[in-house]
This record gives C-alpha cells, structure tokens and sequence, in this order.
C-alpha cells in the first residue's frame, strides 16, 4: 500500500509547569502539499513546531514522529534538519558578512554531503567553486531569484527570507516548515514567496504553512489544520474552505476563570492618539505601526486586540516612549503633548507595565520597597534627597492594597512567584498616580488566582477614573474586561467594536485581515 | 521577477568587486594622506621615510593581526602587547643564560605565550568574565612575569656565539629588513586561512551570529578559545621578530601595543560586533595609523600628539562601522 | 533534612565570604598581619599614615570610575583626563598667572568636559564604553604631552606648597578632603535620587526606563562625575607635587577599575557603595605599599595585582550566579 503522508505526528502532548501546551496533537503531512497551520495566540502552534525541528528534543514530551513510514527521534535542531525536517524561522537570523553560498552551506563547507559515495577528503580548504556551482543550482531549481555570491548585507529582507528558504532546502527536507514566513514581508516579496512555495510543492516537498492571516490560507495551501488550546480541533480540505468556519473553530475558547464585573461610568476623553506611525528599527521604508489613531476616556478600559506581532506593543511603546516616533500627536485632555521619552510620559500622567516581565520588570536584586519607590521618588524626597521613612510609608499601602504575598517590604523580588512579581510591576506603575494606564499582558505567565487579583486591580483603576488600555493575547480575557476594542493587524487599526459588536468571530476576522504596504498602494495614499 | 532582486543580487564585475571591498575603503583615505601630506611638503614621499614606518608597522602590525582574531569572534584581548614582551624576553633569557638554541628557545617562548592565551580563554569562554577586564588581568599578571626573567643585566643576543639568527635579522633581502618579509608570509597565510579555509569562516560564522553558527554545527566555544590563543601565539611572534631585530632582549618590548593593535584593527575595517575582518584591512588599517602621525609630524603638529591623533582615528572608525551596522535593510 | 541544614550554613558562610564589605576587610587585615610579622616596625603612624595619605590619587579617580561601572559602563579615560586637567591648572597658573579659585576650576572644568564628551559618545551616538573612552585617553595623553613638552609647569605662584606641606593628625589636608568626597559619595548614593536612579539604572537598564527614568542622562551624568574626579585626581597630583606633569596618572584608569573590582562594584553594573570602594582603594593601596617595604620585586608585584583583579571578578561573575540560581 502507497503512504499518504509523508510526516506524522501522533498524540504529541508536552506539559510545562501548570500548562498543558499540547494535548494528544495529531499533525498529518502529504506528499507534495502545503498544509496550513493556523491558531489563535498559545493555541500550541509554537509548541509543535518546536517538537518537529527538535529544539524540545525527543523525549521532553510524549507520542511519536514518522518520517515516511519510519518513527524518529530528532534530539536537536541539526538532528531534526540531518533527518529531513527542514525549519524556516520568522525572525531573520543569518550571517549578514558572508555570501548567500556561504550562508547556505555553513555546515557543509567541504560540499560533501551532495555525494555521500564520494571519498571524503579532509582538506582544510572551502570548496568554493562547487559551492557556487551547487548554490546556482539549488537557486535556480527552486526558482529562488539570488546571487550565489551576493553579499547578504546588500540584501533585502524578502531576499534574506528567501535565502533562509534556500538554506533549509539546501539539505534536501521531505517536510519544510514555513513558520509565518510572511511577517516582515512586502506585498511583491509576499508573491514571489507563494511563487517559490509552489514550485516546491511541484517538485514534491511537502510544506507546513504556519500563518496568521486567513487570506494566505485561502491563497496558497491545500489543507488547513486549526489548533485550539493545545488541540487540533479540525482539518479542512481546500474545497471545504470557508472563513466562517475556519475563525469558528480558532476561537470557541471556555471561560475558564471568573471576571469581575465593572459598573462605573465611563468620563471625558483623556487620551487621543492621531496617526501615530513608528518606522521599522532596521528595514528601511517599512513601518511597524502606520497611522493609527484611537481616543480613551477616563475609567474607560480600552482592549487592544489583534495577533501577535500585529503591533499592539509597539502602539503602546510609542506612546509612552520608548519608540521614537516618525510621525502623529498624543493629546491629553485635548492638549497635545509631547513625549520624547519614558520621563515625559510618567510626567504626564502615562504609566506603563510590559509584558516582558524579565528583561522590562524589576531590577531583580533589589528588594519589594526600592522597585516600587523607583518611579516616583520626587514625592518622597525634599530637595534632591530621599527620605527612607517616606519611602517605607509611600509603598506600604500598595503593598498592601496589591495583596502582594511576601514576608515584607524589603524581601527581595528575585524570591517572589511570577504573580507577586507582576503585582510589584503593576505597583511601580501606580506609584506614579497615572491617568493613562498601559498594561501590556498584564496575566501573561501568573496562576489564576493572581490573575483575578489582577482584573480585580484594573477594575479598581477604572473605577478611580483612571483611563486604561490593555493588550491580552486571551480573547475570553480581553472580551471580558473591556469596553471597547481596537482591533490591530499588520500594524494598521483594522477595526473598532463595541462591547455589543465584539465576538470572538468578528474580533477574530479583523485581526486576520491583511494589510500589504505594497509601493503602488502608499502612492495611491498620498495622493488621497 | 523583481528588478531589484536582480540589482542588488549582481556582484558585478572584478573591478567593481575590489572597489567595493572593506579594504579599499581603508586603502582611500591612506592614499590620500600620503597624496595631501607630499603635496604640502614633497620630502614625505621620500624612500627613505617609507621604509623606516615601514620597519616600524611590522611589530604592530603582527600584534595587530593577533589581536584581530578575537575582535572576529566578538571578543576583546587587550594583553597582547604584554604577551609580545614575554615572548621576547623567555626567548633571550634561554638563550643567553642557558645557552640554548634559538629553535627550543623560540618554541618554548611560544609555549608560554600560548598558555597566556588558553588563560584568556578560559576566564573568557569558560568563567564568563566579561573580556575586557578578565584581559586586563592577565595584561598585570604578563606584564610583571616578564621582568621576572631580567637578572640584571641585559640579554644580548649580538654577543652570543652559535647564535647567527641575529645575524640574519641584520641582513636586508630586496632593500627590506627580514621581519618585513616574515611580516608578509604571516598576512599572506593568514589571509588564505580567514578566506579560503572551513576554519577561517567558521570563525567568522561564530562572531557574526552565535546562534547561526551553532545550528551550522560549530563548535562556538572552542572558536571563541581559539581566536585567543592565536591572539597570544601571533603577539608573541611580533615580540620575537622585534627581539631578533634589535639582538637585546628588553621587558618592556611591548608596552602599549595592545592599544595601537586595536587601533589598527578597528581602523582597518575590523566591526568590534565581531563577524568580520580581513587581514589585508588590518594590515593597511595599521599601516594607514602610522602614516596618518608620521604625516601629522611632517606637517608641523608636535610629534608629542601622535597619540592624540591614534585616539582620534580610532573614534572614527568606530563610528563609521557603527554606522554601518546600523543602515537599514532595503524593504 | 541534615543536607539542608548543610546548606544553610554554607550558605550563611558564603554570604558573610560574599559580603564585599567584609571581603574586602579581611584581606586587608591578613597583608597588615603578614607585613607586622616580616617587619615589626609597621605598625606605626608612620607608616600608616603614609599609606593613608598615599592612597589619595588613585582613590579619587576610583571615586569617578565607579560611578560608571555602576551605571554599567566602563571608562578607561579617568588616568590622563585627571593629568590633562592638571595640566590645564598648570598652565593657568604658570603661562596665565591665573589667580588659585579660578586655576582649580579650569581644572576641575577640564575635567567634566572630557567626561561629558565621553558620555555623549557613550549615550547618543551608542558607541561602545570601553573604545570611546580609550580614544579619549590617547587624545588626553596626546593633548597634555604636547602642551608639557616634557617640562613641569610650576603652580608655585598660588601659593599652595604651605597648605599642602601642613600635617594635621599626621596627614595632610588633601587626605581629608579625599574623606570629605568619600563621604559625599556615600550621600549621593545612597540618599540622593540620582543614587537610586543610577543603581536602578546599573542594575536593569530596561526596567529604569519602564519606570520613567532618562537613563541617557543618569549615565552621561556619571561620565560627567567620573570626569570631575579624575580632575580632582589630577588636582592632588599637582598640588603635591608643586607642579604638573605630563606623567601623572600614567595607568591610574587600570588601577582604578581594580580597586572597583575588589571594593565589589559588580562590573556588570548595579552594585556597590562608596565605603566599599574606599576600603577597594585602601586594600589595593595597602597591598602595593607593603610589597614595595618588604622589597618584593615591584614585577611580581604586577603579577599579584592582575591576579586579585581577576579573582575579585570571579568572585563577583559567580555571586552574580547564586543570585541567578535562586531567581528559579
């Protein structure tokens, strides 16, 4: 009998401490298809993905891998590759002083892997001339538009994408993931992408798509498997495609804790953001957010919705600057205000909690008091000296109000579980008595009890007039908590809802719109 | 396809190739030193004063070389001028006081200068000390080990019987010292071993992306272990040729080094973010910091600010290359 | 249950041995010990005091360096910007007969402008510490070499050798105002907002920010002080000496980054207080004054140093570690 497929996955569950990340997840390839995977943030994609090219290596986790019929066991990255799961990640990760040959077979710089049966020589010199000659090749039959012996610095970023591909097809995969390959793409590098991902597909490597975007689903891949907290919920075969039904079976999420509910009135406008745009740090012509405008009003909470990397951060970075703007105002109470860095914002009234608790949180070897105390020393201090017995009475009541789980002001952060860290987080940026407060996953990574402590802590703010706008990765979460949604994707506002509007469906089918900031399309903007 | 796809994928021709290259970006601005400083005083472009920098450059210059391994890797070693000293010393010591031979000599002198550099690796690489001041240490520990081997009295080679090597080293071969030509076969080799061999572009995989390059399957810690033991074991070798030259050997042949090498390096195109260097870069890039204070001196600058002027360069440098790593990506 | 307890008290141990006021004490304590036993007389006034008063040069530079490495940061210009600032107090007073208040602000002035270019390039341009800060120092080094020209220039028309040749206590005065910096030191750290800002800042860069601090300019700030310090170093070379010269502070940025690492300024930033940098100082002071009368080889000497320097730094990499370890 024929195989079907070329890659199973069967029952593959992995645990983390408290998390359930994959549950008994099935994936199955087939030859020469390009399957689609798609699923809402922490649906367990990433996961998966990590288990099939071998970074949580074999063993980390149960069920099995076969790989044309035979059951492996990749134990690392290379293992994974050597085996024949090619890998392409999303960021661009390669050695930008080297050529596009060099790049393409670093691991191979002797070019003997081609021909197994040839007698290895162990000469200490690269084989440049067959290195070009196979590269040419490899970019040739895979129609991958690249000089062999162009210097990767002078490339763009689709072009390093692609060289990236190249890379991984350089060791001639059964299975090649694409893991969201589009993210950083221009609509032309978007179309020679699909290009070569289908003549691929011809040539009988079998792709895995992984995706946020239902257009490119719809474009480009032949079956589509959906993830759903750590489950496969459903596979569609291209002619059962439907956008209804795919969006209806990425969200579905139960409402697995209790949110408090909030009955404040909601005020004046306090915040106003008018086309704010932030270009790309290192990609020249590219924006990270581009004109975006939305208003807060006080004890409003304001969900910021949309996938990740769609630019929810960036919009509240850029606010509170720590991105440097490249264009759009920032009104406070109708009165524009400018904000050149983190200083001016807290001046003004903005306070702000990342979701990168490790490298944006606390300074980890100090103790609960100076953390707290740090964003706001001007109210304890007379002149340009601190008070120490002020500082302990300024900070007292947060802890206390906060709940935070220590044995006292001065034990030290580094102690405290993730949830007691977060509250310290969230305690620094009350210090400051803000009216515009910016919580950025706010129960990201905390246990559930602390996480209704935390919604409990936001409902207080909003009740106190404070104007809030949070981001959460947890559609049930972020339904729950706010009034009033902006909705992001591909760094554009694509769309505003109201709490009645707002379903998981239509949250859901704007933030899987794209925007391609194609030239043509700009143009066409700036005449307007 | 794309028409800029085609554009920038095109290496165009050898021409356009060499004047594109790093080191012709420092080959320019040398040129034109030595273009603007003939021009207000024509005696600079004399035989005479080339050879003598030339002389000059080619202890840096090898140092320089040495100390380049690490910048390539990512990694700062700020002993080796200290290690050059040492290896000058052990050798004249052997060899004057116990009347040994100028090969076991040279090789043991060697030896030391490799132990320094698996020292700096190991608090490097292995202890995690951050590099500049993990090679400062040893920078004290070399520096003072070096005057251990002193007794007193000077270790001239010149006086030595069965000890001809110095005088071979007094010899000029087509109009030039020997350590010059010894100078080129080291920069010749060196650059076919960063160019041309899976080592040389392993070690530059390793500094410029960690993480690349360990998924391409090298080994990053004992590349990182390696650039510095090269680092000492070139250092001592510029420290000998000197020693061999003179017929003495001096403690404090060295002092200072490490700073100009870095100069040189940096001036020559080596990123301090590490993933590239070229020898030839760091041979002119040294070459065009001695022209650059021996022309200042020609033009009239007091010769005290020689110095000030190698600092000056340096800062330039680094801004140039920050400069360059930070231009964006054409989207 | 026993291995707990095993760990408790290694622990406890450990973190008296970790403690790097005590470190620091104890070392001192043990080369003081050695020296009275190879030579008896130590122990006197005289030969304590001469340490003491000896300590000062190095000790001011190191005041500045570690305000730096706090912020995270290295500065390697602190030697010569301090001698190049005595030049410049030297020849306002030699070549423009400048009156003294005036001579030790140009100097201290030539100082902190040296420091605020070092800190520009450091913070806005985002060039590396270590290599903006070396460049500074050739162009110092350069800058006071040429304008010596290889002679000392005389402060004898201010009037300061009595003020300096004056011994209260058995010191001198310049000792006590070394006390005096040490101890505004300690209130700038530990009672002043930019003393929390900067160990903040040393501490986690990026969380400073979150929280609202202008990091760029706690750094360039302590750049600026590093700078003043190194003047005030460079001010107590000449003022001792009568004269400045283009020699002084030859290395003293090495050294100071030494007495930092034993005084347990965390060379990766956040750490560290004034007292423990004046005993770093003391300590490395001590250690080079004893080697010197006990005539041990003044290269060996060398040796030892880059040897606690580079110990004092493992020690500092692997408390680092145990704090990491007990984050998990």
């Amino acid at each position: 009998m024929e195989r079907e497929y070329v890659l199973e996955a069967v029952d593959i569950t992995k645990r983390f401490p408290g998390v359930l990340a994959n549950d008994r997840v099935c994936l199955n390839v087939k030859y020469g298809e390009v399957l689609g995977l798609i699923g809402e943030n922490g649906a367990g994609k990433s996961t998966l993905l990590k288990i099939l090219n071998g970074i949580y290596p074999h063993g980390s986790y149960e069920g099995k891998l076969v790989l044309e019929g035979e059951e492996i066991h990749p134990a690392s990255t290379q293992d994974a590759m050597e085996k024949g799961i090619g890998y392409v990640p999303q960021e661009i990760n390669v050695l930008k002083n080297f050529s596009v040959a060099e790049n393409i077979y670093m691991s191979d710089l002797r070019m003997e892997k081609l021909d197994p049966d040839k007698k290895k020589k162990k000469t200490p010199f690269v084989n440049f001339r067959k290195m070009y000659e196979s590269c040419e090749l490899l970019l040739r039959e895979n129609k991958i538009e690249l000089n062999a012996k162009a210097d990767v610095r002078k490339l763009s970023v689709g072009q390093q994408q692609m060289l990236m591909i190249a890379r991984a097809l350089a060791t001639k995969p059964r299975v090649l993931i694409l893991d969201e390959p589009t993210t950083s793409l221009s609509g032309k590098d978007v179309k020679s992408l699909f290009d070569v991902v289908r003549s691929l597909k011809e040539k009988g490597t079998s792709i895995i798509f992984v995706t946020h975007k239902l257009e490119e689903i719809m474009e480009l891949t032949d079956r589509v498997t959906i993830l759903r907290d750590g489950k496969n919920i459903s596979t569609f075969e291209k002619k059962d495609y439907d956008t209804g039904k795919i969006i209806a079976d990425m969200i579905g999420r139960e409402l697995s804790e209790l949110y408090p509910a909030r009955k404040n009135p909601i005020g004046e406008e306090v915040l106003r953001v008018e086309g704010l745009t932030v270009a790309h740090p290192y990609i020249a012509n590219r924006e990270l957010i581009h004109e975006v405008s939305f208003q807060v009003r006080a004890g409003e909470v304001l969900g910021l919705g949309g996938l990740v990397g769609a630019g929810r951060s960036e919009v509240c970075s850029a606010i509170y600057g720590m991105l440097p703007r490249k264009s759009g105002r920032i009104f406070l109470d109708g009165k524009e205000v400018h904000i050149k860095n983190t200083e001016d914002a807290v001046k003004h009234g903005i306070s702000m909690v990342s979701e990168d608790r490790k490298r944006y949180g606390l300074n980890f070897s100090w103790d609960i008091k100076k953390n707290i105390a740090i964003s706001n020393l001007k109210a304890i201090s007379r002149a340009y000296f601190v008070s120490s017995r002020q500082l302990e009475r300024r900070v007292r009541p947060y802890f206390e109000e906060l709940r935070i789980k220590a044995p006292g002001l001065g034990t030290r952060v580094a102690t405290l579980s993730g949830g007691n860290q977060q509250k310290v987080v969230i305690a620094r940026a009350l210090n400051v008595s803000p009216r515009v407060m910016i919580l950025d996953e706010p129960t990201k990574g905390i246990d559930v009890g602390s996480k209704n402590e935390i919604y409990q802590l936001i409902n207080e703010m909003a009740a106190q007039g404070v104007a809030v706008i949070m981001i959460s990765s947890e559609l049930p979460e972020l339904m729950a908590m706010s009034d009033r949604f902006i909705i992001m994707a591909d760094g554009h506002v694509a769309g505003e809802l109201s709490k009645e509007e707002a379903q998981e469906s239509s949250i859901m089918r704007l933030a899987t719109k794209s925007f391609r900031q194609d030239e043509t399309g700009k143009k066409k903007e700036a005449k307007k | 396809m794309n028409e800029q796809a085609v554009k920038a994928g095109k290496t165009g021709s050898r021409l356009q190739v060499l004047l594109g290259s790093d080191e012709f970006g420092v080959f320019l601005p040398l040129l034109g030193i030595i273009a603007v400083t003939t021009l207000l005083r024509p005696d600079f472009l004399s035989v005479a004063n080339f050879s003598s920098m030339l002389g000059q450059v080619t202890f840096i210059a090898v140092t320089a070389l040495g100390a380049s391994f690490p910048l390539m890797v990512g990694q700062v070693d700020i002993s080796t001028g200290r290690v050059a000293g040492l290896a000058g010393i052990i050798m004249s010591s052997l060899v004057v006081d116990h009347g040994m031979g100028a090969l076991p000599a040279i090789l043991l002198a060697l030896g030391a200068c490799l132990i320094v550099g698996v020292i700096n690796g190991i608090l490097v690489v292995y202890l995690e000390l951050p590099d500049f001041v993990a090679t400062m240490g040893t920078l004290y520990m070399v520096g003072g080990a070096r005057y251990l081997f002193v007794k007193g009295y000077q270790f001239s080679l010149n006086t030595q019987e069965n000890f001809p090597l110095v005088q071979i080293f007094d010899g000029r071969y087509l109009g030039m010292p020997l350590y010059f030509w010894i100078m080129v076969v080291i920069f010749a080799f060196v650059f076919i071993v960063i160019k041309k061999t899976l080592w040389g572009r392993r070690l530059l995989a390793t500094g410029d992306n960690r993480e690349v390059a360990a998924l391409a399957g090298i080994n990053t810690d004992k590349m990182r272990m390696e650039a510095y033991m090269i680092s000492a074991l070139l250092s001592g070798v510029a420290g000998l040729l000197l020693t061999l030259d003179v017929g003495i050997g001096l403690p404090e042949t060295g002092d200072g080094w490490e700073f100009r090498a870095i100069a040189g390096c940096v001036v020559g195109g080596v990123s301090l973010a590490g993933g590239k260097g070229s020898p030839l870069g760091v041979l002119i890039g040294t070459a065009l910091v001695f022209v650059a204070e021996n022309a200042i001196i020609f033009l009239g600058c007091p010769a005290t600010m020689k110095i000030a002027v190698q600092g000056f360069l340096m800062a330039l440098a680094v801004l140039i290359d920050l400069y360059r790593q930070k231009r964006k990506v054409p989207a | 249950m026993s291995e707990r307890q095993k760990n408790r008290k290694s622990g406890l141990a450990l973190r008296i041995l970790l403690n790097p006021e005590i470190g620091i004490l104890i070392p001192i304590l043990l080369v003081c010990v050695v020296t009275t036993i190879l030579k008896p007389n130590f122990l006197t006034w005289r030969y304590i005091s001469s340490i003491l008063v000896g300590s000062i040069f190095i000790g001011a530079a190191t005041l500045g360096e570690c305000l730096v490495i706090m912020s995270g940061e290295i500065d390697l210009s602190v030697g010569y910007n301090g001698c190049l600032a005595g030049v410049v107090m030297g020849i306002a007073a030699s070549a423009w007969g400048l009156p003294l208040a005036v001579c030790l602000l140009m100097c201290l002035a030539a100082g902190a402008a040296v420091g605020a270019v070092n800190g520009f390039c450091v913070c806005q341009l985002g060039l590396s510490s270590w290599i903006t800060t070396l460049a500074t120092q050739f162009i110092c080094q350069g800058l006071a070499v040429t304008i010596c020209q290889g002679q000392p220039l005389s402060i004898m028309s201010l009037g300061t050798s009595e003020f300096v040749r004056e011994k209260p206590l058995g010191l001198n005065w310049l000792f006590f105002i070394f006390i005096v910096l040490i101890l505004l030191l300690d209130i700038l750290l530990r009672r002043t907002r930019y003393g929390y800002y900067l160990r903040s800042v040393g501490g986690n860069q990026d969380a400073s920010i979150m929280a609202g601090i202008n990091a760029k300019r706690v750094k360039i700030i302590a750049f600026v002080l590093a700078g003043v310090f190194a003047a005030v170093g460079g001010m107590f070379d000449v003022l001792n000496a009568g004269a400045s010269n283009s020699v002084f502070g030859n290395g003293r940025e090495f050294r100071a980054i030494i007495c930092c690492a034993i005084g347990g300024i965390s060379m990766s930033g956040g750490a560290g207080s004034s007292f423990g940098v004046a005993l770093g100082v003391l300590l490395f002071h001590t250690l080079w004054y004893c080697l010197r009368i006990l005539d041990v080889n003044t290269n060996l000497q060398l040796v030892l140093i880059g040897l606690i320097l580079v110990l004092s730094v493992i020690m500092d990499v692997q408390r680092k570690r145990l704090e990491a370890r007990k984050m998990v």
